[in-house]
């Protein structure tokens, strides 16, 4: 119901703010004020199209209808509340005592839409999410063209009131998903949402998992794909990057290049990627394990090359394969924070001093050294490194595990893994879902890239209203 | 409450119906079939489709097994034969656990006390349980594959170390008959499917995957066997407490591939560790039943800890081991797994005829 | 989260009772490639030739190669006693054969099978070989060579065996079939020594009754034996055809044996191509290739009733003749069970030699000298 809003309400409000701005006009019936938050309102658009049109005979309800005052961008206001938040979002609101409205002449300072920073791709769109979420939504909308892709806009946060976007095709989507992702994001109690964390942590249906249980991605072409199978996405304001939920493991596994060129050299990429996800997680804990405790399983030319290679050096394996996990997840955190000025003489160092000094003064081996540089490198082939990150911690368990209790440690610590990722469920669909958990096992598409001719039907995990995609 | 479909069921009883075939199997069978024992499996296999044929009947009613032992035989009857069954599958869950405990110790970590190896896999069991056997089921979607790819691989190789003249000639009728019972007697676990009927989806699948893969898993014993009794011949066998192990430690691809075993035992621990889930579920679950309780998962630590203490109980040596198998645990799994189901059938056909005569009866008058 | 913690707490409780004792590093592991037994007048002389990484300061070859011989009464003492002779913990799965020294052998070598297939570390597919003319004590002690251990040798020397059949590679699960079973006898090859061991070449087989070693059987009659039990691949055959020499190489030989009115019946077939023949030997003419058909024929029949008669002096049956007659009739088999090798003595035979000539390995015209 609407509510007369006075504008001294509104000053009371922000008066301590420097950068709140009013105008007031006179009218012959009563006074028109303009309030608005400089900085967050283009002047020349506030000036010409609303300030210069305020009229002094008619009252301001009058002078809207007419189109006195014409501007595209106008929302009557019906409560307070809804003032100030307009206000606060660098609307200019026009208030007359009676009637309010609010005219979005906003001109924020936004990053231009560029490349993406780590989804990078040689061949698909090379746009990417802005912290403005009005233009992620507009880079949506670019690429689905259709009525039935749906924005509803929520706010989040007791104090920030952040716009919260969800989007969904709703003749795809399952309608008891949409109504789950909507439940969590309206149970979200929180005092703002600045990082991107919060809203992961809402979608999560396990908190303690290292796993993720949301896509996160900045491209907006990954979204799109996402929504046409089935999925919702969430958009932040004043985040670059969407949620795509359900989230499955496959999907932690695919990058938008996949569809971009031949579909047989993407599937063999593909699998190799699965390949590298076992590598990583256990090649040292099988190394430890294979040179401490099953040396039987090494030929005898290899396990004398590496017992030849490890002689003189005075600490076990299982200690020189943890170290050097450890030393390089400190080059790696290192990387990240450090100055880009400082990057060359941080990368020397750290080969020369973990690879050639190190080795020469008998502290590692070389065969660990290896072992653990393959094991490294398979974790940035990871296309997403939230999953990477879940798996390098696993890495170290399982040689821990290994060291301990070798080749039983090793399969132990994998079932440990496997059951985590089995008992997860990201609203209702399994984690591990096509590969496991589903009525259907589908490696089509999943496994290998399948060409989108072939690719008739939506997954049917996610029961879809309507699983088929093409005619 | 989350579901498991019928496919991942009978993938779980494949996967359980391995361990103690490849591990066990081949000593019984080789000892008393001769060299002809590879053959045993397809006799089996055949009489495992006909029961089949009894289990999906069963299944169809949609009934789990303790409503079917209600339904049968009554509620006292079937409180007493439940707790029968309560108690033959904890001695069940011990004498696998003390299996695959024996193995490990006597394999590939002969220094190391069994003990280890009971608790963390039963600590590894308690912890996968705490979600359900859904979590179990999806593990095992990925577990068997790989089990069988591996297993097939293996057998591929050896196949080009047989020798035929070990497994000829085939004239040993009776004692083929003998050894199929053996067979049959591991085979039987598919009858847990009826435990979790009301956990099951898809349940008119039973039939067509149950078939399939008792046709799937005979071909593999068959050719198991072959490779095994052909590679060493079976007077080598009945010396040996593991012959597959043994068998597998023959394999060598140049100076590339040798000595797998420890790989294949580790291997063998994920099969042991999907049986021990899977039955130990089923009898909780059956426990849950008979006392009414809804959530069994305060009885997982309870459960696993009596399993642990009759563990050292189960035999001091193998040998003894696998007498107790041979004398108490084959027959009673023949019995419980097989007689029953069958008996509750008939009894349960036996009854609806007598309740349909009888309200036709009451119309007519 | 406090049930998380007190699980890791407990978990790390438990650590010491984790399998460390089993762990040991790689490079305090000597790896034991070949196991040497000779009989001496106090016991068995048990020889372990091992590898084992070398300091790296010496960068030749890969390995550091050792050898350590202990005075046993048995064979697992021996293997024991290796132990305390070595700063090293030692591992035997890798095993590449095992060597009876001749006096070894005639003693008897079933209490040594028995032993070592029951062993956990011991693969079944390890050849047994006897050492002639040395002991193995001092192949193994002089056998190896800077880049070469003599475990390689050896296993070299069987892989390539099948080229001339004159000998085989016989696994420990093969002699444990052979021991227990009635109707065969063992049968193993042996390597002959020169240079006190330091050179060494496949002879071919010898023969035992029962466990204990008979006789050394000559390369010829070796592959006589191996011609009878259908063991070979490939053999070389030189003829005398008018004083010309023809060198036949034989393959894809296929021998079966069966009886039939109380006689043994052996076919052989097998196909020969013709490597070389002295000038004067027409290949393509058809009349001289039935001749060198017939005549290989001959020799083989030659060979083979060489090597029954042979056998049967001792008499030993390493020709599966017992086998064939057990397949046959199991139950009349039964009756001979206890005293098969004599009985193999009186045997009646008949060999049938049938061979073709591939004529697509055929070289060509043969080339003639024209003037002096």
């Amino acid at each position: 119901m609407k509510e007369s809003i006075s504008p001294r309400e509104i000053i009371d409000v922000f008066n301590k703010n420097t950068d709140f701005k009013q105008r007031i006009i006179k009218n012959e019936n009563k006074n028109i004020y303009i309030f608005f938050i400089e900085g967050m309102i283009d002047r020349v658009a506030l000036t010409q199209f609303v300030i210069d049109n305020v009229p002094k005979e008619l009252s301001l309800r009058k002078a809207v209808e007419n189109g006195k005052i014409s501007f595209c961008a106008c929302a009557e206001a019906e409560s307070k509340k809804a003032v100030i938040s307009g206000i606060l979002r660098g609307m200019a609101a026009v208030l007359d005592g009676e009637d309010a409205y609010l005219f979005d002449v906003r001109k924020t300072e936004k990053r231009s839409v560029s490349q993406p920073d780590e989804e990078s791709s040689v061949k698909a769109s090379k746009d990417c999410f802005v912290e403005e979420v009005k233009v992620n939504t507009t880079l949506l909308r670019k690429k689905i063209i259709s009525e039935h892709l749906v924005l509803e806009s929520i706010q989040i946060g007791k104090q920030s009131n952040t716009e919260v976007v969800l989007a969904y095709m709703d003749n795809v989507a399952n309608g008891d998903l949409i109504k789950a992702v909507r439940e969590k994001l309206d149970k979200i109690d929180v005092d703002g949402i600045i990082t991107p964390g919060v809203i992961e942590q809402y979608l999560s249906s396990k908190l303690y998992s290292v796993f993720p249980q949301t896509v996160i991605t900045e491209r907006p072409d990954k979204v799109c794909r996402h929504l046409l199978s089935g999925r919702c996405a969430v958009l932040v304001d004043g985040l670059p990057i969407g949620y795509i939920v359900p989230a499955t493991v496959s999907q932690f596994m695919s990058t938008p290049d996949d569809y971009s060129g031949n579909f047989i050299f993407a599937s063999v990429v593909r699998v190799l990627r699965y390949f590298l996800l076992f590598v990583q997680v256990l090649l040292p804990g099988a190394y430890i394990a294979l040179t401490t405790f099953h040396y039987e399983m090494l030929p005898s030319k290899l396990a004398l090359s590496i017992a030849q290679a490890k002689s003189g050096v005075p600490f076990p394996v299982a200690f020189e394969i943890l170290a050097m996990l450890a030393l390089f997840e400190v080059l790696v955190q290192a990387g990240l924070h450090m100055p880009k000025s400082s990057g060359q003489a941080v990368s020397i160092v750290g080969a020369l001093v973990v690879g050639e000094a190190a080795i020469n003064a008998d502290l590692i081996s070389p065969a660990a050294l290896i072992i653990v540089a393959v094991s490294v490198i398979c974790s940035f082939a990871m296309p997403n490194q939230e999953f990477g990150n879940g798996l390098r911690l696993w890495r170290v368990v399982i040689a821990l595990a290994g060291s301990v209790l070798g080749l039983f440690g090793v399969v132990a610590g994998g079932i440990v893994l496997l059951s985590n990722f089995a008992r997860l469920e990201s609203f209702g669909v399994p984690y591990l879902a096509p590969f496991a958990g589903v009525k259907k096992i589908r490696l089509r598409d999943e496994l290998v890239v399948f060409p989108d001719k072939l690719n008739r039907f939506r997954p049917s995990e996610l029961n879809v209203k309507n699983r088929r995609r093409t005619k | 409450m989350r579901k498991m479909s019928m496919r991942q069921t009978l993938m779980m009883v494949v996967s359980i119906i391995f361990s103690p075939t490849v591990r066990l199997f081949s000593a019984f069978v080789s000892g008393r079939g001769d060299q002809g024992a590879w053959v045993a499996p397809i006799v089996a296999g055949c009489g495992m489709i006909l029961f089949v044929l009894v289990l999906d009947r069963l299944i169809r009613d949609n009934r789990n097994f303790y409503q079917h032992l209600e339904y049968s035989f009554g509620i006292f009857g079937a409180k007493a034969l439940a707790w029968i069954y309560i108690l033959w599958g904890i001695l069940l869950s011990s004498v696998q656990i003390r299996y695959y405990a024996q193995r490990v110790a006597s394999t590939i970590y002969t220094e190391i006390d069994m003990g280890v190896f009971v608790f963390i896999f039963l600590a590894i069991c308690v912890y996968v349980l705490n979600s359900g056997i859904v979590t179990v089921a999806r593990m095992n979607e990925l577990f068997l594959p790989v089990i069988l790819i591996v297993t097939v691989a293996l057998l591929g190789l050896l196949s080009a170390k047989i020798d035929l003249r070990a497994l000829f000639p085939v004239n040993n009728p009776l004692s083929i008959a003998h050894v199929a019972l053996f067979n049959l007697a591991s085979m039987g676990y598919v009858t847990f499917t009826l435990f979790f009927v009301d956990e099951i989806e898809q349940k008119e699948k039973f039939k067509k995957y149950a078939v399939w893969g008792t046709i799937g898993v005979s071909l593999c014993l068959v050719w198991l066997l072959l490779a095994v009794i052909g590679t060493i011949g079976p007077t080598v066998i009945e010396k040996l407490p593991y012959p597959f192990f043994a068998v597998v430690k023959q394999i060598s691809i140049g100076e590339f591939l040798q000595h797998i075993e420890a790989f294949v035992i580790t291997l063998w621990i994920v099969s042991d560790f999907v049986m021990t889930c899977f039955i130990s579920s089923a009898i909780l679950k059956l426990m849950g039943l008979v006392t009414k309780k809804g959530n069994t998962r305060e009885l997982l630590i309870p459960y696993f800890a009596l399993c642990a203490c009759l563990v050292p109980m189960m035999g001091r040596t193998n040998f003894e081991l696998e007498t107790l198998s041979e004398k108490v645990f084959i027959p009673l799994n023949l019995i419980l797994l097989f007689a029953m189901p069958i008996v509750i059938l008939l009894v349960g056909r036996i009854k609806n005829k007598i309740k349909k005569h009888c309200a036709g009866e009451r119309k007519m008058i | 989260m406090k049930k998380i913690f007190a699980v890791i707490l407990l978990l790390t409780m438990l650590l010491p009772l984790c399998a460390c004792r089993e762990s040991e590093q790689i490079d305090e592991i000597a790896f034991v490639k070949v196991l040497g037994l000779d009989k001496t007048k106090d016991g068995i002389l048990l020889t372990a030739g091992m590898q084992g990484p070398k300091p790296k300061e010496q960068n030749l070859g890969s390995s550091a190669q050792e050898y350590i011989s202990v005075t046993c009464e048995t064979v697992s003492q021996g293997l024991s006693l290796l132990e305390a002779e070595t700063e090293k913990k030692i591992f035997f799965g890798q095993i590449n054969s095992v060597l009876f020294g001749e006096e070894f052998a005639k003693h008897g070598i079933l209490d040594t099978v028995d032993y070592l297939v029951g062993s956990d570390e011991l693969r079944f597919d390890i050849p047994l070989v006897v050492v002639k003319d040395t002991t193995a004590s001092k192949l193994i002690e002089n056998g190896s060579e800077e880049d070469m251990h003599v475990s390689e040798k050896i296993e070299k020397l069987l892989a390539v065996i099948y080229s001339t059949s004159i000998s085989d590679k016989v696994e420990m699960s093969k002699v444990v079939n052979m021991l227990e079973d009635p109707f065969r006898s063992v049968y193993l090859p042996y390597v002959q020594a020169e240079n006190g061991g330091k050179d060494f070449s496949l002879g071919g087989f010898c023969v035992f009754r029962g466990d204990k070693m008979l006789d050394y059987l000559s390369p010829e009659i070796s592959r006589g034996v191996n011609f009878l039990n259908d063991n070979v691949e490939n053999a070389v055959l030189v003829l005398t055809l008018d004083d010309a020499r023809v060198s036949l190489k034989i393959s894809k030989c296929k021998t079966k044996k069966q009886i039939k009115n109380g006689i043994f019946k052996v076919d052989v077939s097998f196909t020969s191509e013709i490597l070389q023949a002295d000038s004067g030997i027409d290949e393509l003419d058809e009349k001289t290739a039935q001749r060198i058909i017939e005549k290989q024929n001959g020799e083989i029949k030659k060979l083979l009733e060489g090597t029954v008669e042979k056998l049967k002096d001792y008499p030993t049956d390493c020709a599966g003749f017992g086998k064939t007659f057990e397949n046959k009739s199991p139950k009349e088999a039964k009756k001979f069970e206890k005293n098969w090798n004599e009985t193999f003595g009186r045997i009646k035979y008949e060999i049938n030699v049938e061979s073709k000539i591939d004529p697509s390995k055929t070289s060509g015209k043969p080339v003639k000298q024209g003037g002096d």
